[in-house]
């Protein structure tokens, strides 16, 4: 039953989402019109949300190189969801052990995590690891495993998550029945926390879709394993590198993507997770998990 | 549970012990090549050089062909013909010196990163191009990343020494040759100013009669008041400034601090750049041409060059420190012309920013330097790595210019190898210049001949002592520098603030240091 | 029925004071449920640890990088000797309090409001909008920035302060802004993914506990009070207690790339890993960005304990350990 304080609250929720969204839609709409504006326009005149002069120019450059493109856009998907995949059952896994409040050794456990989570051996060691002991180098696992595949956050966020979330009483009654821990896990515990589920997936997801330095270092340039956003910022990063050392004159000028490519070039890597993710959004909206709880 | 705490702890414990224990396992771990090698089990790098040293310059075809692993610097990763041009290469270094070449491409900005791990993890790496050249060889070569040429240079590159002459002298740090710079067509680049050339013809403007500075700031006020919209002069850079062209070159000696100067009597002295009259000078003038609106208020911020603002008809001039023989050229369709202020003068840094290195796990430095002597006799293998292959990647035009087709398959932004004097030239570089191919040579010619050498040429500073000042000063640089550089503050009131904060920071120190290694390499030459 | 048996068993044994038996088949699919993680930060985080000694070496490669002179702290002085490096750990520091103490609010409130909404397509539109900022990458909200703030052509000066009658400001030149711009930026980007991430929480609250309260006549604040905060909060204590580990560590793409190189803003944009990295660009040193590393992690890893220990004491079961 709604009071009417309920609706002004939620009138209240309105407005100030209403503006968020606006302030968030609105920088994404430029850059949208940054990347169909014609070059010398955005040169001259900045960015803008009527840009004098309209062109396809940019997105035609990024075409020119569609075979290698279109190649990296391939790799990226299958290393984003294969990672994310197993990535967050692991998390998943280890953080249900975790969240077992008498286990034997968990404090332990549960140092070793967070200390993993603060500090780290630096490139050059975890490199050599990676390339002379698992010999990764150009393989697709050197896109998979080097520091995507698990985080601490994940893990502990999904502790604390079926920790405190979910209902002991749901899992004594299944303890009784006689369920083992794993059949706990599988049948009751995971379809109970989607949402949170969820929300971590998107995090590891989002981190494997924007890495670009393990195709730095993990593969060689030439490699057919590059992955998208590898391609396209290491090309920005080269350009901006040239710039700042007062390079720019050695190369010649054609071979430097304008401004609106750069934006075009954003776009591109923003564009298939922006497509896919309404589909995901059905695990966050509220009504789902609702009725779970109530047994 | 104890036992299993111990249990755990110990475990973690042994591995990281054993970890530590086993870091020799990069001495020894075998090089990736499959191919066998005469002295590969010599660890020493000098007792190689000296066993691999024939009695007479020869190259001996009886052994196994060796493959060179050559790294070099690339702006973008898609470069889907290498191996056809690799296999063109091949031909003929096999019949020449008896090797293969792998070609390794890296990525401009994480160079020093991706050669660091490649050292680290003891990868076979033979021959690595540094870019810009400058800014890594003293790390490189003190850290012994690197290892000293001279002997091998000495028995394997008569062509190396031949063609570079006095350029050579750049390759050298703390007393031995690290490095064989790439030569470049041009000796040195000049500083001045580009000039828009549809804006000077639509205002009747006579480029070549400007000579000195009232010329063009002249010029500058016709410009600012007839087109208001127009930024008159900009750096043609996002990393340069205005100031450095007004203030003139000046030697940096491989710092970011010092200057040259050279006393009546002939003695080098390293003084603070900053500190200078010169520099003064400059940073009032440069002011005086922001407060009158010349210069635009996102100077430094803009992440266009000023040069592809002046293609786009946003920026009238822009101050440059690339000049060179054909005094002007061409970008995105937009002439610009060139006004030089002053002589042409080279320094150490002008020849370091593309050099070869070779790293110190290269077991036959020898072979290394017989394929960079070979590229610079052959003129072929250059052509190649820089066009490509004749009619699919560039048509050879009548005269001897190349021009680009095919850039998806193959691009290469830089003469990266071979002498670049017997080289191919781009055809729009000379369409730009507007003269024929014979006249753009003599034009080169004629530049180089023109050029002057810094007394300090040869000398690069070695910062290892100083580094922690070194980090210091250079963020006080960072941040002002940009900005008094390009007029956006007033000099009267940042400058004393830029100066103390240097001194602060332990630029003294830097000096001292300085000019200690200075002295020393003056008396040595 | 069995092992309820047992589980009443082992607590009067605790209850006499006896040794208590563990069960280990109970505990078995556990650890075993746990060790592929395990497996895998062994290899990726603790293995490399061997890779923190070089910051106490001098970097030779001749030797193998790792059997460097050992040079004890020579390679920290960078990051204490001078007046810029304790500039750069205040602003550390500060722009991280003033981080988790916003975060933290603005987050919270927003997330409870947006639960207030009952349209089941606003609220849809509402998180995918909010969201987008956050697949946006640090580079290209720069960029993004350059467009509101230039100078000349930007929409701050040309647009918004024109509408209010204001004389256009140069952004980039005064670093007196930036803390509130850096501010922004941060909120704009995360605010839609703290939202979702307190959602997934605030959605698995049980009805009835709000229809128990309305009964009791409880008001709205009440209930966000007694129900809603409570019920949040081990995932805002948590949150909290590593973002107090990671006090010395900021978010290297805000820091870096929003102020677009410009110097004039350092004084209050500088941080330690920014600090670090130009160190780094310029000299190619990487002993000093490794002492950076072991830097932040001791410093990081002594304030996580002390956080944790504070947590402790107040409510021993939110503790991290």
């Amino acid at each position: 039953m709604r009071t009417a304080s309920d609706k002004r609250w939620a009138a209240c929720g309105h407005i100030l989402m209403a503006v968020l969204s606006i302030l968030a839609l609105t920088p994404f709409l430029l850059l949208l019109i940054a990347s169909f504006t014609e070059e010398n326009a955005a040169l001259r005149n900045g960015y803008s949300f009527f840009p004098k002069a309209w062109s396809l120019d940019a997105y035609k450059y990024i075409l020119q190189q569609w075979g290698v493109i279109g190649r990296s856009y391939l790799v990226t998907i299958i290393v984003t969801v294969v990672g994310t995949l197993s990535g967050v059952v692991m998390a998943a896994m280890i953080g249900y052990t975790l969240s077992k409040r008498d286990l034997p050794g968990r404090n332990i456990i549960l140092f070793l995590v967070t200390f993993s989570m603060l500090f780290n051996g630096g490139l050059t060691a975890t490199y050599i690891i990676y390339t002379q002991i698992f010999q990764i180098k150009n393989t697709i696992f050197g896109l998979l495993i080097p520091n995507l595949l698990l985080n601490g956050y994940n893990i502990m966020m999904l502790r604390n998550y079926f920790e405190f979330t979910i209902p002991p009483a749901l899992i004594e009654a299944a303890h009784i029945d006689g369920a083992g821990q794993t059949m706990i896990f599988r049948k009751i515990v995971v379809p109970l926390s989607m949402p949170m589920l969820a929300t971590v997936s998107l995090t590891s997801a989002l981190r494997y879709w924007n890495d670009w330095m393990n195709g730095v270092y993990y593969l060689s340039a030439n490699s057919k394993l590059q992955s998208i956003q590898t391609i396209l910022n290491s090309m920005n990063e080269n350009i901006k590198f040239l710039q700042q050392n007062n390079m720019g004159t050695t190369v010649d000028a054609s071979s430097i993507p304008s401004v609106t490519v750069r934006m075009a070039i954003a776009v591109v890597g923003i564009a298939p997770i922006l497509c896919l993710y309404p589909f995901f959004q059905k695990w966050f909206v509220k009504g789902i998990a609702a009725g779970a709880v109530k047994e | 549970m104890k036992r299993f705490v111990s249990l755990v702890m110990s475990v973690i414990l042994v591995f990281s012990l054993a970890a530590c224990g086993s870091n020799d396992t990069g001495s020894t771990a075998a090089s990736q090549s499959s191919e066998t090698q005469e002295s590969s089990d010599v660890p020493e790098v000098s007792d190689t050089q000296e066993e691999s040293l024939p009695e007479t310059s020869a190259i001996d075809f009886d052994e196994e062909p060796y493959t060179l692993v050559v790294c070099y610097p690339v702006l973008s990763e898609a470069q889907p013909d290498l191996a056809m041009i690799q296999e063109a290469i091949n031909e003929i270094t096999l019949r020449e010196i008896n090797a293969r070449v792998e070609f390794e491409a890296v990525g401009l900005f994480s160079m020093a990163n991706v050669y660091a791990l490649k050292a680290s993890s003891q990868e076979k790496v033979d021959l690595m191009m540094l870019m810009p050249g400058y800014n890594y060889l003293p790390n490189f070569a003190t850290s012994n990343m690197i290892q000293p040429i001279d002997d091998v240079v000495e028995a394997w590159g008569p062509s190396i020494k031949e063609i570079l002459g006095d350029a050579l002298q750049a390759g050298r740090f703390n007393g031995s040759l690290y490095a064989v710079p790439q030569n470049k067509d041009l000796l040195a680049n000049g500083y001045g100013f580009n000039l828009s050339v549809p804006l000077c013809e639509k205002y009747d403007i006579d480029i070549d009669s400007i000579k000195t500075l009232e010329d063009l700031e002249a010029v500058f006020e016709l410009i600012h008041e007839k087109e208001p919209d127009v930024t008159v002069v900009a750096p043609e850079q996002s990393g340069g400034t205005i100031l450095s062209i007004l203030r003139g070159k000046a030697d940096p000696l491989g710092t970011t601090t010092a200057s040259l100067s050279v006393a009546a009597d002939g003695t080098l002295q390293a003084v603070n750049s900053v500190e200078q009259e010169s520099y003064n000078e400059a940073a009032k003038k440069v002011r005086e041409w922001y407060e009158k609106g010349y210069i635009s208020r996102d100077v430094t911020t803009a992440q266009e060059s000023g040069s592809q603002m002046l293609g786009a008809g946003k920026v009238f001039a822009t101050a440059a420190a690339s000049l060179g023989a054909s005094m002007g050229g061409e970008m995105t369709g937009v002439q610009f012309k060139a006004v030089k202020l002053e002589d042409v003068f080279a320094t150490t840094s002008d020849s370091q920013m593309s050099i070869w290195t070779i790293p110190t796990s290269c077991q036959r430095p020898d072979k290394a330097i017989q394929f960079l002597n070979l590229a610079f006799e052959n003129e072929e293998i250059g052509n190649l790595f820089r066009y490509g292959i004749a009619d699919n990647h560039h048509v050879l035009l009548e005269d001897g210019y190349a021009q680009l087709a095919n850039t998806a398959g193959w691009v290469n932004n830089w003469y990266i190898l071979g002498d670049c004097k017997k080289m191919y030239i781009r055809s729009d570089a000379i369409v730009s210049a507007g003269v024929s191919h014979d006249e753009f040579i003599e034009l080169m010619n004629q530049w180089n001949e023109g050029v002057v050498l810094s007394p300090a040429y040869g000398f690069t500073f070695d910062p290892a002592a100083v580094r922690t000042e070194v980090a210091a000063c250079d963020t006080v640089i960072d941040e002002y520098s940009k900005a008094i550089g390009n007029g956006v503050v007033d000099p009267e009131a940042e400058l004393p603030k830029f100066r103390q904060k240097l001194i602060d920071a332990g630029v003294e120190i830097i000096m001292s240091e300085v000019q200690r290694q200075l002295d020393e390499w003056a008396a040595m030459q | 029925m069995q092992k309820a048996i047992v589980k009443n068993i082992n607590q009067t044994d605790i209850k006499r004071g006896r040794k208590k038996k563990i069960v280990w088949k109970k505990y078995i699919p556990l650890y075993l449920m746990a060790l592929p993680a395990l497996i895998y930060l062994f290899i990726n985080n603790y293995l490399p640890l061997f890779g923190m000694q070089l910051a106490f070496r001098e970097l030779d490669y001749s030797k193998g990088v790792f059997n460097g002179s050992f040079v004890g702290l020579q390679n920290f002085k960078f990051l204490f000797a001078t007046k810029e490096a304790w500039i750069m750990t205040r602003n550390t520091v500060l722009y991280n309090l003033l981080f988790i103490i916003v975060d933290t609010i603005v987050g919270l409130g927003f997330a409870i409001l947006f639960n207030e909404i009952r349209s089941k397509r606003a609220s849809r539109f509402y998180q995918s909008a909010t969201l987008i900022p956050y697949f946006i990458s640090m580079v290209v909200v720069s960029y993004l920035g350059y467009a509101f703030l230039s100078a000349e052509n930007g929409f701050i000066n040309n647009t918004v302060l024109r509408i209010f009658g204001i004389e256009p400001v140069s952004w980039y030149s005064e670093a007196k802004y930036w803390p509130f711009i850096l501010l922004f930026v941060h909120i704009w980007k995360g605010l839609g993914y703290s939202i979702l991430a307190y959602t997934a929480r605030l959605i698995t609250i049980n009805d009835e506990y709000y229809e128990a309260a309305t009964l009791d006549g409880a008001s709205k604040w009440q209930k966000i009070k007694c129900i809603t905060i409570p019920m949040l909060k081990p995932a805002v204590i948590m949150m909290l207690v590593l973002s107090i580990g990671r006090m010395f560590y900021s978010d290297f793409g805000l820091f870096y790339q929003m102020p677009m190189g410009n110097g004039m803003l350092y004084s209050t944009t500088t941080t330690i890993d920014t600090y670090s990295f130009r160190a780094l660009m310029k000299l190619g040193d990487i002993t000093m960005s490794s002492a950076t590393g072991v830097y932040q992690s001791v410093v990081g890893f002594i304030l996580l304990l002390g956080a944790n220990l504070v947590v402790r004491r107040i409510s021993k079961e939110n503790a991290l350990f």
